[in-house]
């Protein structure tokens, strides 16, 4: 079901917030890159005017790497054009926008692999060996 | 890792549902509650750690649509899931058992993690006439009530029934019917109002409970995370309230162009909840988006709030109805009035005695 | 008793004793003041006078005399007050259920700056009654209360729409009690012109046409 588009005739124009986010994130790489703490932003918690959001994913651009999440739904993870600074975009399986978040790391938390689901992979690769021995035999 | 298995994160696994997925979830609920991002991470390692039988879910005098609501889904989701886990043991619509065996897993929960577990209740608490019109095996949903939250860490009165009377306690509340907060006055209770409330609403304030404690409430016990706002403070349409632009009948032009709904009686400035931010079905509508005025259902007795079509300035009874006798009454008070005065009148005209100068000059001394 | 009580019973049951007591009280008034009936008239009348009077009620609206430069303060708020009641939208809504009449609003900040308008009118005329010695000398507590109770509505209903005054829920409900005390003190204190004013100004009016004195 595609969202009703409804007219509204009052503008949103840019409000200079984009580029305040732009120095946020400045101070918080500086921060990472000396004492590797890293840092979330919750972009749907800052009062961005659409036209803030759409001059900043302008001025933060697209990097080398482009990562696809598939879990409930695609999330979409996108390191910007200055590295150590990643777009994150979660939607639900209606492909409605369901979190979006800016990290100062060298890598997104999501993005690496969960200790307990490498333990769960323990578990059925051994299985899963087991099983392709019992069907090997004569 | 047995330990695990007592725990959330084991039904996780259980279910195929990675870390990974989790992680997600308490990402968007840490969101929509307005907590910091970073919480997200200790959120997840918190509710991955809590286990079966924290949660009891009362169910008084309601018609069920809470529940319904909360696992509204016609494909499972994480939030079923956790609210699956954590609720399985007593759940009148949701568990396995029935009978008395449902009866003995309850006051089981109750014994073994005494002072510890979360009471959830929805619907209402009749009390007239010792509370008969509403009982569970025998028991009266007070005694129930007043048994359970003796041992509870605390109270979550889900939906507008148990938190302030909702249905049951609309004129003339003919079964007595009360809130939790009415019956229950040592324990801390949250509610969460809402005819139905908002699935991630319950669920992000459960959440919330389970791993960080109570959350901020406002001054009628509402989270102030999602009931902090009207829905008039949020509404895409008040561009139209300011400017003055009101559809004035349903399918009109101005309701096409989609016009604020305030002459459709919309009750939106009035009523807390997040319907204007979260929405409903996952985001894709609320009422006033889809064209009807919200009909302020997280407030009290919005069922006796005048009529939902009425606009919020015109009042709930009928004053008019007065007009005719109000008339006659102050007409014939008003010529009983105009008589005695008349009379009054005729009197000091009867009495009135004419002097002279001279008598004035001889009258000094009165 | 919590928020959304207090504004239940506003709109409910206070509106309605309150519209009782102002109904009752002002339909006694004005038959008080029939009752009293008129001297009797001992000279030859050069007109009956009827025509005059109602000629009166509507030339004392305008400013006398033609002079739009002398508007006061006082004609200021009395016609700002009947705006901001008649087409504030909401107003409107309230009217068209009580009445079954209905007539179009307007905008918002139209209303808006007829409000401010007759909030300072309001307090320059008290202002005036302070500092002029003969005002002063001549006012008495019921002109003051009759001053505050025209008053509240205005700054409360202001300051309502624009979300003054802490939670909106509660400032809505004093507006509407403050509008309830209003109408409940109208019949009993000097407000009751709202209504005579037709009857006095018609007398006035009479009673110079029969005279034969251009009014």
């Amino acid at each position: 079901m595609s969202p009703l588009s409804l007219q509204i005739e009052v503008a949103q124009p840019k409000t200079g917030m984009a580029r305040a986010v732009l120095g946020e994130l400045l101070d918080h790489l500086k921060i990472f890159a000396t004492s590797g703490l890293t840092r979330v932003i919750d972009i749907q918690g800052l009062p961005l005017s659409d036209a803030d959001r759409d001059e900043l994913t302008g001025l933060l651009g697209e990097g080398e790497v482009s990562a696809q999440l598939n879990s409930f739904g695609q999330s979409q993870i996108n390191e910007t054009r200055y590295a150590g600074i990643w777009w994150l975009r979660h939607y639900t399986e209606d492909s409605a926008l369901l979190s979006e978040l800016i990290e100062i790391t060298d890598m997104p938390d999501i993005l690496r692999s969960q200790q307990a689901d490498i333990t769960s992979a323990i578990e059925h690769l051994a299985q899963t060996i087991g099983q392709q021995a019992q069907e090997n035999k004569p | 890792m047995s330990d695990d298995k007592q725990r959330l994160a084991g039904e996780l696994q259980r279910h195929g549902i990675t870390r990974r997925a989790f992680m997600k979830f308490c990402t968007s609920v840490a969101s929509a509650m307005a907590l910091s991002p970073a919480m997200a991470t200790q959120m997840a390692d918190r509710l991955a750690a809590i286990q079966r039988q924290s949660v009891i879910w009362l169910s008084f005098q309601e018609c069920t649509g809470c529940t319904e609501s909360i696992t509204r889904s016609h494909k499972p989701s994480l939030e079923n899931l956790i609210f699956d886990f954590v609720s399985l043991d007593y759940h009148h619509t949701l568990q396995a058992a029935s009978g008395h065996a449902a009866e003995e897993a309850r006051e089981a929960a109750m014994k073994a993690h005494g002072g510890k577990y979360i009471l959830l209740v929805d619907g209402s608490i009749p009390i007239k006439d010792g509370g008969v019109y509403s009982t569970i095996a025998g028991m009266t949903n007070l005694d129930m009530l007043e048994h359970m939250a003796k041992d509870a860490a605390a109270i979550v009165a889900i939906g507008s029934c148990a938190a302030f009377g909702g249905l049951p306690a609309a004129a003339p509340n003919p079964t007595g019917a009360v809130p939790v907060s009415d019956i229950v006055h040592d324990k801390p209770i949250i509610n969460i109002p809402g005819c139905p409330p908002i699935p991630v609403v319950m669920t992000g304030v459960l959440a919330h409970v389970l791993t960080f404690g109570i959350p901020e409430l406002d001054g009628m016990g509402r989270p102030k995370a999602f009931y902090g706002d009207t829905i008039h403070d949020r509404c895409y349409r008040r561009p139209y309230y300011d400017r003055g632009l009101f559809a004035k009948s349903f399918d009109d032009e101005g309701a096409r162009k989609g016009w604020c709904l305030y002459e459709l009686g919309c009750k939106g400035p009035i009523t807390h909840n997040a319907c204007a931010t979260v929405k409903w079905n996952n985001g894709t509508s609320f009422p006033i988006q889809s064209g009807h005025g919200c009909i302020g259902c997280s407030e009290p007795d919005f069922w006796d709030a005048g009529g939902f079509y009425k606009a919020l300035s015109t009042g709930s009874a009928n004053p008019g109805s007065w007009a005719a006798a109000s008339l006659a009454v102050g007409a014939a008070a008003g010529l009983a009035s105009g008589f005695l005065n008349k009379g009054a009148k005729a009197e000091a005209e009867r009495k009135h005695q004419a002097i002279t100068v001279d008598d004035m000059r001889g009258k000094s001394d009165e | 008793m919590n928020e959304i009580e207090l504004l239940n019973w506003a709109r409910g049951p206070g509106l309605t004793y309150a519209t009782i007591i102002m109904v009752v009280g002002l339909t006694l008034r004005v038959f008080e003041i029939l009752m009293l009936g008129r001297p009797h008239e001992y000279a030859e009348t050069r007109s009956s006078g009827v025509e005059d009077g109602i000629k009166m009620v509507f030339k004392r609206s305008l400013p006398e005399p033609r002079n739009w430069k002398r508007i006061t303060a006082s004609y200021i708020f009395h016609v700002g007050i009947l705006i901001v009641l008649l087409f504030f939208i909401p107003h409107t809504q309230l009217f068209r259920d009580v009445f079954g009449w209905f007539w179009n609003g307007w905008p918002n900040y139209i209303i808006d700056f007829f409000t401010v308008l007759s909030i300072a009118a309001m307090l320059y005329t008290l202002v005036q009654r302070f500092t002029d010695p003969a005002r002063r000398i001549l006012s008495h507590m019921s002109d003051y209360l009759a001053w505050l109770v025209t008053f509240l509505p205005l700054v409360t209903g202001y300051m309502a729409f624009h979300r003054l005054g802490g939670d909106y829920t509660t400032m809505l409900a004093v507006h509407i009690l403050s509008v309830e005390l209003l109408m409940v003190a109208l019949p009993f204190s000097k407000l009751t012109h709202t209504v005579t004013f037709v009857m006095s100004r018609w007398y006035t009016g009479s009673n110079l046409g029969r005279r034969g004195i251009k009014s």
